[in-house]
């Protein structure tokens, strides 16, 4: 069984961090690569950030919270 | 421009290649965008969706052992030519198996056994570099074509325009292959030129233009066979435009809204690598299980490549100085110096001014080594160069190995370096070292960088002939200055200034030879005054300074034409009681640290002058050092002197003042004495 760590992405030349705006799936449900995983706000625009494997979700980042570049915000285990 | 049917369909295997190529890229490419959007690499990527089917029928058209160039949007172009996959992914992870040994990153990727020579992040500075690689197969005979992809914003720079002239008048085996996404970078074809019609630019240089479906690998790969046959042939060069559509924004996860959100929508829709998937199955040239298995196949591939990656090691620290020169011990600050004071040898000798002796020296280069040419502007007969360094070399050696080139600066250093790439060792003339500025580029981020950049897979070590013309009347603001700090403070470039005719052919010699890229001054001020030059062949090393007089209260640090000003100073100082000591560091990078810190604690004092402008001036870093190195030991700070801060005055009374001379070096040195104070007390 293999895990996959999710860290905030740098997506900007100049993005420090980013704001976690909403999980599109819920803790603990499966997701499969390349869906919308969340929704990530950097310098006020609102980018999905898609799920990179298949697996079950589990997240620890919370919602509305400013997280830095490769900050940990969940996981995705292989079923 | 219309798509061709299925019937144009090459045989099963080529359409199998090209699909597996395809599906390649586009595994790689999805490896690094999940990545990317898990955290677990971090940088800026530049996908190359859309561009897919360009690199496929490149890889078909090349053979393995031709060249290719490609840019920062590139990763389809890597994986095409055959880079292997483990390399590629560890190189993005900045792990010791890349490419570079995780010095380069995914914008510097290299890999010369699969004929990749160099991935540049700088936009069009490949072209002027494939000429050089081209240059070096015909010099030697070889059948092999150069390949250099670039972006359609690359059309707009200059190094564009010089590389596609120079590659047009030497008829080099050269196929530039612009993929024309539609984008540079943020901003529209249409909105950055009038003329979006880059293949025809070719007509500019009386050069085969052609443009091709860039979403059709069967297409490329026909366009590029013709113009690779073409080239091997002798026809010389050929200017693809591969037209395309980039299938996202400039940067991974960066916004599309400045895209044509219709065009992108079609694109999508009609994305090459479905499209020659669908292509293949209604001809009935492969089934979809066939195609399945290469896909799986291509997913496996990077799978194992970024596990690969993920548990590589990371890079020691022992690393940051390796390759930076083919030496570690030439870094300056990590090298012990040199004890022995080398001269040129003793013997037989004859009297020449400067200019006779690089002249001399470049005859003697050319007529005991294939491998050296000579590249520059008039340098053929009969002008022989402005200042006839080159005089008669063309005449004896021909234009084939003694070539005039366009006054176009960046072709002209491109070539050289292309060609050092191969093997050869070129001498290019900068005609005047003000000119490095419109060249900087190609010396600065891709010679002194290309050993480093590549992990020490590449290097470039090509030799630059440059004159300063200092004080010499008549020039003016933009041919006098001394610009020898530009390139002091950039790592991978070697540095050599000598003051002697003897000591010149000497160092010539040895920066030929050398292994990395060396920028050689000549100053104009020297040029018609004659010394002992001695018979042979023999060799100077870098970084090793001479003690060109002896004396014990104070040392005068200082190099090319300053050297006899500072000789002269050193006489009139002598008649007031002062035993000046003058050192001449021949070369500033590597710099003979051991041997001025050896004079300074002798002396206990220090002048240094140079021709370049004091203020952040070589000197600078030079009393850093000895002060860092000599605290307690200096009976008086270090003085210095150098050209005043202003652009280089033309009134012949002004110019003599805002140079340093032997009346000016004589009195910093006075004061020098005057402000003294016993060893280590410099309160």
């Amino acid at each position: 069984m293999t895990s996959i760590t999710l860290r905030i992405p740098q997506l900007a030349v100049s993005m420090q961090n980013g704001v976690l705006l909403e999980w599109y799936a819920d803790n603990g449900s499966e997701v499969i690569e390349g869906q919308p995983l969340y929704s990530l706000e950097i310098e006020k625009t609102a980018v999905d950030v898609e799920a990179p494997a298949n697996g079950t979700l589990t997240r620890t980042g919370e919602e509305g919270e400013t997280y830095a570049i490769g900050a940990v915000i969940g996981e995705i285990t292989a079923s | 421009m219309t798509k061709r049917s299925g019937t144009d369909l090459p045989t099963r295997k080529i359409c199998l290649d090209l699909y597996r190529t395809m599906a390649r890229i586009a595994a790689a490419d999805d490896a690094i965008k999940r990545g990317l959007s898990a955290g677990d690499i971090q940088f800026q990527y530049y996908p190359c969706g859309g561009q897919e089917a360009i690199a496929a029928g490149l890889s078909a058209a090349l053979s393995e052992k031709d060249y290719l160039l490609t840019t920062y949007r590139g990763i389809h172009d890597i994986v095409a030519k055959g880079t292997p996959m483990r390399e590629i992914m560890a190189e993005l992870y900045g792990r010791v198996s890349g490419t570079s040994k995780g010095k380069g990153g995914p914008m510097h990727l290299s890999d010369p056994a699969a004929g990749l020579m160099m991935t540049t992040g700088i936009v069009g500075a490949g072209l002027p570099v494939a000429n050089g690689l081209a240059l070096a197969a015909v010099l030697r005979g070889e059948d092999r074509v150069t390949a250099v992809c670039f972006g359609d914003g690359a059309s707009s720079i200059g190094a564009f325009h010089e590389a596609l002239n120079l590659a047009a008048l030497w008829s080099l085996p050269v196929i530039f292959i612009c993929q024309n996404n539609q984008y540079a970078e943020y901003t529209a074809l249409r909105d950055y030129t009038r003329n979006v019609d880059i293949a025809g630019r070719s007509a500019a240089y009386a050069m085969r233009g052609e443009r091709v479906d860039g979403t059709d690998p069967v297409a490329v790969m026909q366009a590029l066979t013709s113009a690779a046959t073409l080239a091997r042939g002798g026809a010389g060069p050929t200017l693809v435009e591969a037209a395309c559509h980039r299938l996202q924004g400039h940067a991974f996860g960066g916004e599309q809204t400045h895209m044509d959100q219709e065009a992108l929508a079609t694109a999508i829709e009609n994305a090459p690598l479905p499209a020659f998937r669908q292509r293949l199955l209604d001809a009935g040239v492969v089934d979809e299980q066939a195609l399945s298995a290469i896909d799986e196949h291509a997913r496996a591939e990077t799978d194992d490549a970024i596990s690969f990656a993920r548990s590589d090691k990371h890079l020691d620290r022992e690393e940051l100085f390796i390759d930076v020169f083919a030496d570690p011990a030439q870094v300056p600050g990590e090298r012990a110096g040199t004890s022995e004071n080398v001269k040129e040898p003793a013997g037989e000798t004859r009297n020449m001014t400067f200019g006779a002796a690089i002249n001399h020296t470049l005859d003697l280069a050319l007529g005991q080594d294939d491998s050296v040419f000579l590249l520059g502007e008039d340098i053929h007969d009969p002008a022989g160069g402005v200042v006839k360094a080159t005089a008669g070399l063309s005449s004896r050696y021909g234009l084939d190995r003694v070539r005039p080139t366009p006054i176009a600066e960046q072709a002209i250093v491109g070539a050289a370096l292309g060609a050092s790439m191969a093997g050869m060792k070129p001498v290019a003339e900068i005609m005047i070292n003000d000119f490095l500025a419109v060249c900087m580029d190609q010396v600065a981020n891709h010679a002194a960088k290309l050993r480093y950049m590549s992990g020490g897979r590449t290097c470039a070590p090509l030799t630059i002939r440059t004159v300063t013309a200092g004080n010499v009347g008549s020039f003016g603001a933009q041919h006098s200055q001394s610009l020898e700090t530009w390139l002091t403070h950039t790592p991978g470039l070697k540095v050599v200034y000598p003051s002697t005719p003897a000591e010149a052919k000497g160092l010539l010699l040895s920066c030929i030879d050398d292994d990395d890229p060396c920028v050689f001054f000549e100053s104009m001020r020297l040029y018609f005054s004659s010394g002992p030059v001695p018979e042979g062949n023999y060799r100077i090393p870098l970084g090793v300074a001479d003690v060109k007089r002896s004396g014990a209260d104070l040392t005068i640090l200082c190099y090319g034409w300053m050297v006899p000003e500072a000789l002269a100073a050193a006489v009139a100082l002598a008649d007031e009681g002062v035993s000046a000591e003058v050192l001449d560091l021949r070369t500033l990078v590597p710099l003979d640290l051991e041997a001025i810190l050896a004079s300074v604690a002798k002396t206990g004092r220090a002048v240094i002058a140079h021709s370049a402008v004091e203020f952040c001036g070589f000197g600078a870093e030079l009393a850093s050092l000895i002060h860092l190195n000599l605290h307690n030991e200096l009976k008086a700070p270090v003085a210095r002197t150098g050209a005043a801060y202003a652009p280089t005055p033309f009134a012949r009374e002004l110019e003599a003042y805002y140079f340093p001379d032997a009346n000016k070096i004589k009195s910093v040195a006075a004061e020098l004495i005057a402000a003294s104070h016993p060893a280590g007390d410099l309160s």
